[in-house]
């Protein structure tokens, strides 16, 4: 039986974020956190496979309160969850994301795929999947909308901006998937209730060998702002100005700014 | 004393909400218009378990608690009332009384597949001269030797038509009164069963609401829900978890009167400013807000209490009488906040207004209600 | 800083980055080389944009380009690069972020600046799908960042007769990662990055044959037809490398015209950096009319064809 690791972030919903309009700075007062939403196709893509090749699916998160997000993903498929939830990772990048994350699936040992998002609804780096590739020591295959499963390793299909690759994979990798791999599921009210049934397992940043002196992250934020964008905003069929005039107006508008040449 | 809801309350609001989101919001104004029952999302309802949200597991349920059940059906009624209602009528109405009262044959016949989604229940206690005064039943019910025989008719039974599975209220003994009425689990296929005119409403118009008839109607005496006479008592007592699911219902169409508005009078200018900034807007929201807060609280007050095993009748009434007031209320507001558009199918707060209207009227009116916490005051 | 590398799997990027690199150079001798598919003519371009050394790789037509993570690891370890631009193509994030590990590396994606000051690098780049953007420091080197393409400018101080060394770069054998097929897409698909009008269509088209009206409308201002992502993902009705977003295609037109597109910020990350934005909606409260320099509240099917008349006319006008 194939061991499949889906990892995940536990993230702000980033829909509860207002930005400030006096300074533009970001107002986190009523922002909830939710599994980032590209790994819920990671997620379902290992239900899906458990489900159909009989796989066993496990999930691994590390990150600041990552506990409240337990219930959430054992209702989504994964038989158990195991996870590093210090205060510490609030800001970190993903060179310290991906090592507390190959620590874990080393701790699990015999993982045979771990599947990914294609990056963060966060920070949308795009890079824990092909960096724990290269920790563990896996092959590394990047966006992918099409996924199986065979003894001898796994068989894929990765969009790019040039085409498709089809490609075969022997022995274990890391694979990050794109939003159009599936649909996540809407789990069911007994999965829900049957989530606290589950295992889980909380690992020491010491029972994975990480030192915190030795691997702090290499970024430093100095700011985060809101986007602007200055824009004209002006409506152009106002005071009755009927449909035909207004087009012909902002045509006329567009042919004086040399927008139209 | 605690008021957070548990985890997996919260996980329950989440999925029933992304559900609704998803599948419920999205038809909730066209099967309105079209007065169309929405079969299909019986059968979703069905897969993600939710057909039999208090009815444990061994009895094809999910066994979760009247909490979590008042959440499911606030947040599908946020979407979609008339939704909210087929569910609350089969959960609270069908569902509910066969398990409290039902034999364990009844159980394993009848509530197994309702509490798993493959059949749909109906309740039927109203009829045309028995309304308020549910006790003056025409509707009789005669031993033949193995069968009972029915003969009246029902009106205004929610799901009528689509159930496959009916609760009916009968008199076995007239001159019993109230002691004199028995339920009965019917099937829709039972000869003699007649699905009559189906109603044609201000709102909720979503759901079925039919006549039904029963001509000479046999019914197999295994049939006979709790003991003979008990029936009136099965109605009242199935009638109190009704009565939180309407008050969960009304509080949903509140809800959803309350989000329509908050986002109108930030994207709605006039004068140059949203009319969000002027204070006789924010004084609606407010007013909304704060009694859409209390009729939560009551109507999760009243399920925490049956979860419990505590008296809560009186409760129940409370929750559905403040609350379908509630949405009344906010449903008004909310037509008003969003003017001349608020009027028109354009927005959906007009049918927020006129699914409100109903939360006042069905299980008890509101004057029953106050007769309820009256009695239970004078008691 | 004086040694940088620049990693493409896209020559036309690579001089872009290029650019960029003789501009943190500045008047310092330095060496910046350059690891590109291409051949020897593709390597003297980039020389001409200003490599000193261009090392050729290929698309190897069995396994996958990022299989060339380990080579560069060695390379990175002989010649200590100070920073590594990569080319923010899927297969360069991809690399990008192996390399990274390998070398214990920061590394930044998509950038959309990169400043030097002071033995400090500091970054900018779009986070929370495109709500905000987030200033970046980092001193720890090398430093790598991906950078998408048309983000900075190619170097103007371009010289074809400039001289350079060009070697070819090999891949290791014996790989795990085998290519079973490689589809490329049709070739006659219009890069709609390339279009300097572009009318996006959305949600607000009720079917599919309404986007004639806006064919009709990008034909007469000689633009193309891009979309938001439902129209391409959910209903089809597009082909997906014409949908705009964070997830989609980033572009910058001079004029771009929102046609029905209700404007969720996932869809305005991909059009952030256009001259001027129109938008049309019957929804007065549109979040797109915010992000809009013109709006026109009214039917599409009343707009559209308006707007088709109105440019012919004034066209026929700038004509006489």
């Amino acid at each position: 039986m194939k061991k499949v690791v889906a990892c995940y972030k536990w993230v702000i919903d980033e829909a509860d974020i207002r930005v400030e309009e006096k300074d533009h700075s970001l107002n986190f007062e009523r922002a909830k956190y939710k599994i980032s939403e590209y790994d819920r196709n990671a997620i379902e893509a290992g239900a899906l496979l458990n489900e159909e090749k009989g796989c066993e699916f496990l999930a691994v998160t590390c990150g600041p309160n990552v506990e409240a997000s337990l219930k959430d993903v054992l209702s989504r498929g994964p038989a158990s969850i195991s996870y590093v939830n210090e205060e510490w990772l609030a800001d970190v990048d993903s060179s310290v994301t991906s090592k507390i994350l190959a620590g874990i699936i080393k701790k699990i040992g015999n993982v045979d795929l771990v599947i990914c998002g294609e990056g963060s609804s966060d920070d949308y780096s795009q890079q824990v999947g092909p960096r724990l590739a290269a920790l563990l020591g896996y092959a590394s295959v990047t966006f992918v909308n099409k996924l199986d499963i065979t003894e001898e390793g796994i068989k894929v299909e990765r969009k790019l901006e040039d085409g498709v690759e089809v490609l075969e994979v022997k022995g274990p990798a890391v694979v990050t998937v794109l939003p159009d791999i599936n649909k996540p599921r809407i789990p069911s009210l007994k999965q829900i209730l049957a989530a606290k049934k589950k295992p889980t397992e909380k690992i020491s940043l010491k029972e994975i060998g990480f030192d915190i002196n030795a691997s702090q992250p290499k970024l430093k934020t100095l700011s985060i702002s809101g986007t602007v964008m200055e824009r004209k905003n002006m409506q152009i069929n106002t005071d009755g100005l009927s449909i035909k005039d207004a087009a012909l107006k902002l045509v006329k508008q567009l042919n004086a700014d040399g927008s139209l040449a | 004393m605690n008021f957070q809801l548990t985890e997996e309350q919260e996980l329950i609001r989440q999925m029933v909400r992304e559900f609704a989101e998803t599948e419920v919001k999205p038809i909730a104004a066209e099967i309105d218009k079209n007065h169309r029952f929405p079969k299909e999302t019986l059968q979703k309802l069905k897969d993600l378990n939710l057909m039999g949200v208090i009815i444990p597991e061994e009895y094809g349920g999910s066994g979760a608690d009247a909490i979590s059940y008042m959440i499911v059906i606030e947040e599908l009624s946020r979407a979609c009332a008339s939704t909210g209602i087929i569910l609350a009528t089969h959960t609270s109405l069908v569902c509910y009384p066969i398990l409290k009262y039902g034999t364990e044959e009844q159980k394993q016949k009848y509530l197994v597949p309702l509490a798993s989604g493959e059949k749909l229940g109906a309740f039927c206690l109203t009829e045309p001269g028995a309304g308020t005064d549910a006790a003056s039943q025409q509707t009789t019910a005669v031993l033949d030797g193995d069968y009972y025989v029915l003969n009246g008719s029902k009106c205004f039974i929610t799901n009528g038509g689509y159930a496959d599975t009916y609760i009916v209220m009968a008199m076995t003994d007239k001159g019993k009164g109230t002691k004199g009425i028995s339920a009965f689990i019917m099937e829709k296929d039972f000869p003699g069963f007649i699905v009559g005119q189906t109603e044609d409403k201000l709102g909720i118009r979503g759901s079925s609401t039919t006549e039904i008839i029963f001509k000479d109607c046999r019914v197999p005496k295994e049939n006979l829900l709790g003991q003979e006479g008990q029936g009136f008592k099965i109605a009242m007592h199935s009638l109190d978890v009704g009565r939180a699911g309407v008050g969960a219902q009304a509080l949903g169409i509140a809800q959803a009167c309350l989000d329509e508005s908050v986002k109108y009078a930030k994207e709605r200018v006039q004068f140059d400013k949203p009319i969000g900034s002027f204070q006789a807007i924010q004084w609606m929201l407010a007013d909304m807000a704060t009694k859409i807060q209390c009729a939560r609280h009551l109507v999760y007050h009243a399920a925490w209490l049956k979860e419990n095993n505590l008296p809560f009748s009186a409760e129940a009434a409370m929750a559905k009488l403040y609350a379908s007031e509630t949405a009344m209320e906010a449903g008004i507001k909310a037509v008003q906040i969003h003017g001349g558009h608020g009027y028109t199918t354009n927005y959906p707060v007009e049918r927020f207004l006129r699914d409100a209207k109903i939360t006042e009227i069905y299980e008890g009116t509101t004057e029953v209600m106050k007769m309820v916490i009256a009695g239970n005051l004078l008691k | 800083m004086t040694k940088f590398w620049i990693i493409s799997d896209v020559a036309e990027t690579s001089y872009e980055l290029l650019g960029k690199a003789r501009e943190l150079l500045g008047d310092q001798e330095g060496i910046i080389t350059v690891y590109l598919i291409g051949n020897e003519t593709t390597g003297q371009e980039a020389i001409g944009y200003g490599a000193d050394l261009v090392k050729l790789m290929e698309l190897p037509p069995d396994t996958t380009w990022e299989q060339y993570a380990p080579v560069l690891v060695q390379e990175a370890q002989a010649s200590q690069p100070e920073m590594i631009l990569v080319g923010a193509t899927r297969r360069g994030k991809d690399l990008a972020a192996q390399l990274a590990a390998l070398l214990d590396s920061p590394c930044v994606t998509e950038c959309k600046s990169i400043e030097y000051d002071d033995g400090k690098v500091i970054l900018k780049r779009i986070i929370y799908g495109g709500l905000a953007e987030k200033i970046i420091e980092c001193c720890q080197f090398p430093v790598i960042a991906t950078v998408a393409s048309r983000t900075f400018e190619k170097w103007t101080a371009k010289d074809a007769s400039r001289e350079g060394t060009i070697e070819k770069l090999d891949l290791p054998a014996g790989v795990n990662v085998q290519v079973v097929e490689r589809r490329s897409k049709p070739q006659e698909v219009v890069n709609i990055k390339d279009a300097s009008i572009v009318v996006g269509v959305g949600r607000g088209f009720s079917e599919q044959d309404e986007l004639k009206m806006a064919e009709e409308l990008a034909k007469v201002l000689g633009g193309e037809v891009a979309c938001s992502r439902p129209i391409a993902e959910d209903l089809h009705w597009l082909p997906e490398d014409r949908y705009i977003g964070i997830s989609g295609q980033i572009i910058k037109p001079n004029v771009y015209i929102a046609a029905g597109i209700s404007g969720q910020v996932q869809h305005v990350y991909g059009i952030r950096d256009a001259k001027t934005i129109i938008a049309i909606d019957k929804n007065e409260n549109a979040p797109i009319f915010q992000v809009a320099d013109y709006y026109i509240v009214g039917d599409l099917k009343e707009v559209l064809p308006a707007l088709t008349e109105a440019v012919k006319e004034v066209k026929a006008a700038n004509k006489g």
